[in-house]
This record gives structure tokens, C-alpha cells and sequence, in this order.
């Protein structure tokens, strides 16, 4: 099996916590430090809100009146020719990498620069504000399609397995019949300790293995995996933590096993985050 | 107590706060606050008054309780069913209650949620809730807050009602970083969900005589119009939009998304030449009663209002039952049956061919912001279900979502910017259902089914 890596996009997402009097300051500031202090190409911000839009350029900031402030909900920076990969929600800053037109490590390395934007945002707008609870979440979702039908005896393998001796839950025919076991504690399959074992989950601290629909679910602290059935020929791998190195430890992992096609095309003039 | 009760006592003070509103709006002089809903307006004309919307969001939350109840493992909703049924019924009756006190305060209104369930513990206004034992009451409180807020903000908002030494019985319920249990998360959809199909206009069009239409004003000669793509007195043409109208004409018989035939469409594009008469419109000369209202509601930088939302129809059905529609109408839905076979519910949405505009607007921010937080299951988030949807956008039998998205695209209107930037993250949310959320959005073509490639249809333009 293979994934489609070009395909996809690598979510940062910052999350925090702003009360509705310290809303007026945070957005204002929020837009200057968007363009004049980000980067000098940012020139323009696409404002949204509720059923609100509104474009505005640098030297208009200060006419931002206290209507269109309770309205913002999100600010999106405008760049010519470039589509800036980063969005500003009410409570969470995004910034988007996609896979395409980037050879591995051209990824490997975007990323770390997003990593290192979501750590100057944070600095400079969060902590020295005193606002103390945020946290960070990172996110891909994969797709793949079989060549080899491991992975899916493995995952339709849980169907054949004695009863009682796993924990499942859930609708185990995915045609609607009813066949539900409640849970039991269990060992999971060889196959999948083998899949854990390689994608180096850590087996000394908390795991929990749960499957669901022939989806298998492995949770580490905030570090998730989730194989999930997409349809009859595709199976999807979504990873989410809060740790950049856990991360790509894992994406390089899959990508030494060769896990990642079509294979990543080496661009040698990509144009990276205009951001430094 | 027995948990009936609580549903009963909920429903009483619903049926008290519905005189109660009906009076204010009187008192106020204020038939039409902006962020009222159109239905709510027809139906406080109704002998139900508003209680219409409760009734309704009732009814909803058990249809879809039927829905969801295929989806969810036997034992896992027997669960659910037990612990917060009662307490997402009583919800959905007193959900709204504190929009009393935001009544004449348009900039507060998002805060209605917050004084609902304040008003489950401190027993104003009359209002009674005291035989409601504190465990439920925090239960009805959360799911109240959470009606229109994230998980975060509701959280957030409860503690501030609560006294400390419920602090714990709170936090069983929703844990760190703001993350549900999930039966909290399930109720939570179930009474968010009932509500959106509410403002989206679901069934409301069957009680109108005709859609909405929104009027452009010539700047150059103040001549009204109903198209803005006409040519007027000027050659450079600058139309800005100036209101909504809507008859208010209840009549059952007629089947709201039926299109109006070509005949209607050419009265309504001759200039309205009684331009007086709109510029003095005057709410209160205008009761519910009489047959036009046309209602000025559009400010600067506002995109489309809660009118224009009801020009488009949302509806859930279970996956089965929609096959069975579309083979009564002779539908070939080949292509979903043969690639997806784990996909369980549908949502039908319909477009307004005449406002494609204001179509677009709601499609990107709100159909897909309630796609995502209601529908999908988030496997990250809750492990009650899984749900793989199909997102049917229908716009008329003749008129394809695809083609339609080049006449947007091309639309020239105030917004063009704005019209640019819902594509793009229009696009962008179809690229993350199609890797993540496993929504399949599709649309009608010549009888047949069809699943709608965004990024290709971009390229296209």
C-alpha cells in the first residue's frame, strides 16, 4: 500500500483562550504584527465574520471600526501570487503545508518553518499578553491505495478473531447488520503489534488500542494514529500530535519504508514560505 | 424525580417564554430585529406563536435520534439514551429562553445561549425551575451554552454560572483541553443539528407563497430593481444592493422550491417603480398580516442575511431511505453505490438559482462549519460513531452545481472579492473532507449522479 503524500496537506493549528474585553486589542495588534512585522510582502488582510467581509490595507487598520470587530472571526493575509497558507480563526491560528511541488526533505524543511512561525506567534502574541492556556495540535490525513492486502486482513482480521479476547466495539458488519460485542480486555493481533512496533510507538508508556469499524485507533498522550477504512479499495492514515519531532519522526519512518507514492517530485526552484 | 418531568417542566416555562417574547416584540415595536429568524416571523403570525421553532427542533432531534440510532452500536446508544436523552430534549425547549433578555440588544444576541441557562439557576423573569435536581441542571445548562458556541466557550461560559463546588461534576463531563465525553458530544450535535435545520429554511418554504428576492438599487437613478444584471439609465452600472423582500403569504399549498416559471420572472424584473413606498417603509405600518413587507436589512460589508439563508434547504436523511427517493425519481446513483460502502447518511442541500451569491456565502460558512462540527464523526474527537456522508448540492433538475460554480465565479457584484476568497476555502474544505472527514460531495447531472471534482472545475475557469 501506498500513500499519497503530494496530495496532501500538513495542518499547524495553535489553540487559545482570549476573553470577549481583551477581543478589541488582540485583533488590532493581531493585524499590525500580520503586516508589518510577519513578513514585508504581506500587504493586504481578508477580514471575515459574521456574514461580514471586508479587505483592508495597511495604513487602513486603525479605521477598523468596534462593529467590524465583534464580527471578525477570521483574518486571512493576502500575498500577490501566492496563497498565503495561513488563516487566523477566533480561537486558533492555522497554518497549511502542502506536499505538492516539494521533494521530502523541501517538506520536512516547510514544515519546521511553519513550526517556527507558530512559535514567534506564540511568543509575540500569546505569552506576552499573559494569555496563559494554548496548546498546539498538528495534523495530516493521509489516503492509500492496496496493492498489497496486508493491512486490510489485518484490519478485516479483527472479524475472525475468538471472542472475548480482543476490545472491540462497535458495529463489527459494516452493512448495517447489528453484530455488536461490548468491550473485553485484550492483546491486539500480531500484525498490528508488529505495525505499532515499526511506526515506534513507545510500548513502556500508556497506549490505548481501540478499533471501531475497522478503524484501529493507538493513543499516546496527545499523539494519535488513526487507520481508517475510507471505501472498499482505499485506507486512510491520519496522524495528530502535539510534539514537531514525534511528527516527522513518523512521517520518515513511513517514507524510509517507502510508504509514500507516486514518489515525491524533486522541484529545484519550489518556492518556499516567504517568511524570514 | 422522574426524568419525564424535567422535559415537562422544560416545556412549561418554553410555553411562558413564548408569551413573554410575543409581548416584548410588541412593546418594542420590533417585528423584524435582524437576529430573528424569517421562520420565527411567520411563525409568531401562527396561533402556535413561537413555540412553532421549539416544536420544531423537537421533532427534529427524535427524527434524527432515528438516523443516528442505525449508526451507533446497540449498546453504546442504549447508554446515551439513558443518561442524556431527556436532558437534550428538555434543552431544545429552553434553548432560546434568554433571547428575552437580548431582545433589544442586536450586538449581544450570540450571549442568548449564556442567559438560557442562567436562568435555570436563578429562577428570574418568572421562570421556575427549582424542582430540577443540579445534576441535570448542569447537564440542560452545558447543552444550552453549547447551541451556538464551540466546546471550549461553553465550557468556559457554565463555569461562570456555576457555583465552585460544582467545578468537579463539570469536569467530569468535559475534560482537558475542552474535549467533550462522548455521549456530551453526541447531545451536543443532536441539539445543534436540530437547530441549524431550522435556519437553513428546512420545510419553511412550504409555508411561502414565493422565495425571497433581493432588490439592487441603481445608484445613479435610485430606480429599484430585482436582477442587477440589467442595463439602467446610466451606461457604467453600479447596482448596490438594498433589501429583502418577502411575501408574507401563507399558503400550504404550494410547494416552496418549486422555481417560478418563466412568467414570474418577468414581472419581477421590471423596475419597482414605487420606490416611495420602500424608502418609507415603516415596520409597524407593516403587520405580519398584510400581504408584502419588504424589510431593509443589508448594512455595509454584510454579506447576506438570515433571510438570504433561508433561500437555501438542508435536510438529513439515513442513507437507505434517499436511495429509495431516488429511485422513485428515476435517478441513477451508480457511482456512489460502487466505490463508497460504508457511507450512512445524507444531507440534501438546495440551492437558490436566483441568489447564487448569497448560496455560496451560506454554503461556505455556514453548511460546511455545521457539516464538519454536526455530521462527520471526528474519530480524533468521539468514538461513539462513524458516520461517512454525502453532501447532495441541488440546485434544479436542468442546472448542475458545476456549472452553476463558473456563473459565480464570473458574477460581477459588489463582492468580488469576497466571492474569490469562499472559493477558495470552499476548496479547501472540499480537499479536507475528501482526505479526512469523509464527506462526498455530489451533485445531479442529466439524471445521474456525479461526484463534484472542486479543484478541476477551478482549473476549468
Amino acid at each position: 500500500m501506498k500513500y499519497e503524500l503530494s496530495k496532501t496537506k500538513i495542518y499547524f493549528r495553535t489553540y487559545f483562550v482570549y476573553n470577549e474585553e481583551f477581543k478589541k486589542n488582540f485583533f488590532i495588534n493581531l493585524c499590525k504584527w500580520l503586516i508589518n512585522e510577519l513578513n514585508p510582502e504581506i500587504k493586504e488582510l481578508n477580514l471575515n465574520g459574521q456574514r461580514f467581509f471586508k479587505n483592508i490595507t495597511s495604513p487602513k487598520i486603525n479605521e477598523i471600526s468596534d462593529n467590524d470587530i465583534n464580527r471578525i472571526d477570521k483574518i486571512t493575509p493576502v500575498i500577490e501570487n501566492f496563497s498565503f497558507p495561513f488563516i487566523f480563526r477566533k480561537d486558533c491560528l492555522e497554518i497549511r503545508i502542502s506536499a505538492r511541488d516539494k521533494n521530502f526533505d523541501q517538506f520536512i524543511e516547510s514544515n519546521k518553518a511553519a513550526d517556527i512561525i507558530i512559535n514567534r506567534f506564540v511568543d509575540e502574541n500569546i505569552k506576552s499578553k499573559t494569555l496563559t492556556d494554548y496548546w498546539k495540535k498538528y495534523e495530516i490525513n493521509l489516503r492509500g491505495a492496496f496493492d498489497n492486502p496486508l493491512l486490510r486482513d489485518t484490519v478485516r482480521a479483527i472479524n475472525y478473531l475468538p471472542y472475548g479476547e480482543y476490545e472491540v466495539e462497535g458495529n463489527i458488519n459494516a452493512n448495517n447488520k447489528k453484530n455488536t460485542i461490548s468491550k473485553k480486555k485484550i492483546t491486539p493481533p500480531e500484525k498490528v503489534q508488529d505495525l505499532i512496533k515499526q511506526l515506534n510507538f513507545n510500548e513502556n508508556t500508556d497506549t490505548e488500542i481501540s478499533f471501531l469499524n475497522y478503524n484501529i485507533k493507538i493513543k499516546q498522550n496527545y499523539n494519535l494514529l488513526i487507520f481508517r477504512n475510507i471505501n472498499k479499495n482505499q485506507i486512510g492514515l491520519s496522524l495528530y500530535s502535539d510534539q514537531i519531532n514525534w511528527f516527522h519522526d513518523l512521517l520518515t519512518l513511513l517514507y524510509n519504508n517507502k510508504l509514500f507514492e507516486p514518489p515525491l517530485i524533486k522541484i529545484n526552484n519550489y518556492k518556499t514560505l516567504p517568511l524570514f | 424525580m422522574s426524568h419525564n418531568n424535567i422535559v415537562s417542566i422544560c416545556k412549561q416555562n418554553a410555553y411562558l417564554y413564548s408569551k413573554k417574547i410575543c409581548n416584548t416584540l410588541e412593546k418594542y415595536n420590533n417585528i423584524f430585529p435582524e437576529f430573528f429568524d424569517w421562520s420565527d416571523h411567520i411563525a409568531a403570525d401562527s396561533n402556535d406563536k413561537y413555540t412553532y421553532h421549539l416544536n420544531k427542533i423537537v421533532n427534529d432531534i427524535e427524527k434524527l435520534i432515528v438516523i443516528f440510532k442505525k449508526i451507533i452500536p446497540e449498546v453504546t446508544f442504549e447508554d446515551w439514551k439513558k443518561k442524556w436523552y431527556y436532558q437534550t430534549i428538555a434543552a431544545a425547549w429552553i434553548h432560546d429562553i434568554g433571547l428575552l433578555n437580548t431582545i433589544s440588544d442586536a450586538d449581544n444576541a450570540h450571549k442568548h445561549s449564556y442567559y438560557s441557562a442562567s436562568y435555570l439557576f436563578n429562577n428570574k423573569d418568572g421562570f421556575n425551575f427549582d424542582s430540577i435536581d443540579t445534576n441535570n441542571k448542569i447537564k440542560i445548562a452545558l447543552l444550552c451554552i453549547k447551541h451556538n458556541n464551540s466546546w471550549k466557550d461553553t465550557y468556559l461560559k457554565t463555569k461562570t454560572i456555576l457555583n465552585e463546588k460544582f467545578y468537579k461534576k463539570l469536569d467530569e463531563y468535559i475534560g482537558n483541553r475542552y474535549k467533550p465525553t462522548n455521549e456530551l458530544h453526541f447531545s451536543g450535535q443532536l441539539i445543534s443539528m436540530g437547530d441549524c435545520m431550522r435556519y437553513r429554511g428546512c420545510s419553511l418554504k412550504n409555508n411561502l407563497k414565493k422565495n425571497f428576492r433581493i432588490y439592487y438599487k441603481c445608484d445613479k437613478c435610485s430606480t429599484i430593481y430585482s436582477s442587477n444584471s440589467k442595463s439602467c439609465c446610466s451606461k457604467k452600472l453600479e447596482f448596490k444592493k438594498v433589501g429583502v423582500f418577502h411575501s408574507f403569504n401563507n399558503n400550504n399549498n404550494i410547494n416552496g422550491l418549486k422555481q417560478l416559471n418563466n412568467k414570474d420572472i418577468d414581472i419581477y424584473k421590471k423596475p419597482v417603480t414605487d420606490y416611495q413606498k420602500l424608502e418609507q417603509f415603516n415596520p409597524n405600518n407593516h403587520s405580519l398580516q398584510n400581504k408584502d413587507a419588504v424589510v431593509l436589512v443589508r448594512e455595509d460589508n454584510q454579506l447576506y442575511t438570515r433571510g438570504d439563508i433561508s433561500l437555501s434547504n438542508l435536510e438529513v436523511y439515513d442513507i437507505e431511505s434517499w436511495y429509495k427517493e431516488l429511485e422513485k425519481n428515476m435517478i441513477d446513483y451508480e457511482i456512489i453505490d460502487n466505490i463508497y460502502d460504508n457511507n450512512k447518511t445524507v444531507v440534501q442541500l438546495t440551492l437558490d438559482i436566483n441568489n447564487l451569491d448569497a448560496a455560496l456565502f451560506t454554503l461556505q460558512t455556514y453548511i460546511t462549519e455545521y457539516l464538519d462540527e454536526n455530521i462527520c464523526s471526528d474519530q480524533e474527537f468521539s468514538d461513539l460513531y462513524e458516520n461517512k456522508t454525502i453532501l447532495y448540492i441541488l440546485i434544479n433538475k436542468d442546472v448542475s452545481f458545476s456549472s452553476c460554480f463558473k456563473k459565480i465565479y464570473t458574477y460581477k457584484s459588489n463582492y468580488g472579492m469576497a466571492i474569490k476568497d469562499a472559493i477558495t476555502s470552499l476548496t479547501d474544505n472540499f480537499e479536507n473532507w475528501n482526505n479526512n472527514k469523509n464527506v462526498l460531495p455530489i451533485e445531479l447531472e442529466a439524471n445521474k449522479l456525479k461526484i463534484i471534482n472542486l479543484e478541476k472545475i477551478k482549473n476549468e475557469i
